[in-house]
């Protein structure tokens, strides 16, 4: 019953995700499921849904995406230390949006939930074979949802 | 044209809120970056207008609005968020919220919900 629950979360951050990249940063979305080259992008951030049910949801996006998200999100001139500095805080604000975007839709089952602020997570820790995820492949690279309980993970989180 | 405080812990929201408002002819007059920076710092302003986030650290966008309320019952405050959740929203507009803006940002929404602070 829960592993539904949390299947079904991660369809709607997955699905918000693309509406996210085709919609509001004009990216070409190519393929959403059954992509064979698993590979997680480097730029990672997770926000933490309590409630009824405690989760993670985390995004990795691939570096080329980040930067073709950012030109959209972001379209003025900065020094490049000042552009590195947004890059760097970019996938917090993506994770925020698409997981508070996605709060909406799920289902009664999750009750009433809230979110945290953006934080780090192991690249690692997405790896394992209880965290579900959900890859969507852009003209521009990979950007993947993750899900997974907290209770497990609590003491690896930073 | 308006005297606006941005309050978000996001520096990349800051940056597109304060770029997207000095586009639209507005003056950035503050930034604060949590909500408690928030309440200390719109005493000292007294902006025109304030843009706060929700989800923050130390103190949340609807505890500072709600302060700010308190001692400044005509502060024209628009919550930004990127919650869909309609109880959180619905929260920040009983709250005194003049308005909500869902992310991403675009000049189109800041301008409108400018516009229906002001009753344009």
């Amino acid at each position: 019953m829960e592993n539904n629950i949390i299947k079904d979360m991660l369809e709607s951050v997955s699905d918000t995700a693309v509406f996210f990249l085709k919609n509001d940063m004009q990216i070409e979305i190519l393929k959403e499921n059954g992509i064979q080259d698993f590979e997680i992008g480097e730029h990672i951030s997770a926000v933490c849904f309590s409630g009824k049910i405690n989760l993670i949801c985390a995004v990795a996006i691939d570096g080329k995406l980040l930067k073709s998200i950012y030109k959209v999100f972001f379209p003025y001139h900065l020094s490049p230390k000042e552009s590195n500095e947004m890059l760097k805080e970019l996938p917090s604000e993506i994770v925020n949006i698409v997981a508070g975007l996605s709060i909406s839709k799920f289902s009664d089952d999750c009750g009433e939930l809230t979110m945290s602020p953006p934080f780090m997570v192991d690249k690692n820790l997405l790896l394992s074979s209880s965290v579900v995820s959900k890859q969507i492949k852009t003209s521009k690279g990979t950007f993947t949802s993750f899900m997974f309980k907290k209770d497990s993970y609590a003491n690896k989180i930073k | 044209m308006y005297n606006i405080m941005i309050v978000d812990d996001s520096t990349i929201i800051r940056k597109t809120l304060q770029m997207k408002l000095e586009e639209l002819g507005h003056t950035v007059v503050a930034q604060a970056k949590s909500g408690r920076e928030a309440v200390t710092l719109y005493g000292k302003i007294l902006p025109d207008l304030v843009t706060m986030d929700i989800t923050m650290p130390i103190m949340n966008g609807i505890e500072a609005l709600k302060l700010i309320k308190k001692s400044y019952k005509d502060a024209k405050i628009i919550m930004i968020t990127s919650h869909g959740e309609e109880k959180l929203v619905m929260d920040a507009i009983l709250s005194g919220a003049k308005g909500y803006i869902l992310k991403p940002i675009t000049e189109e929404k800041l301008t409108k919900a400018i516009e229906k602070v002001y009753g344009k």
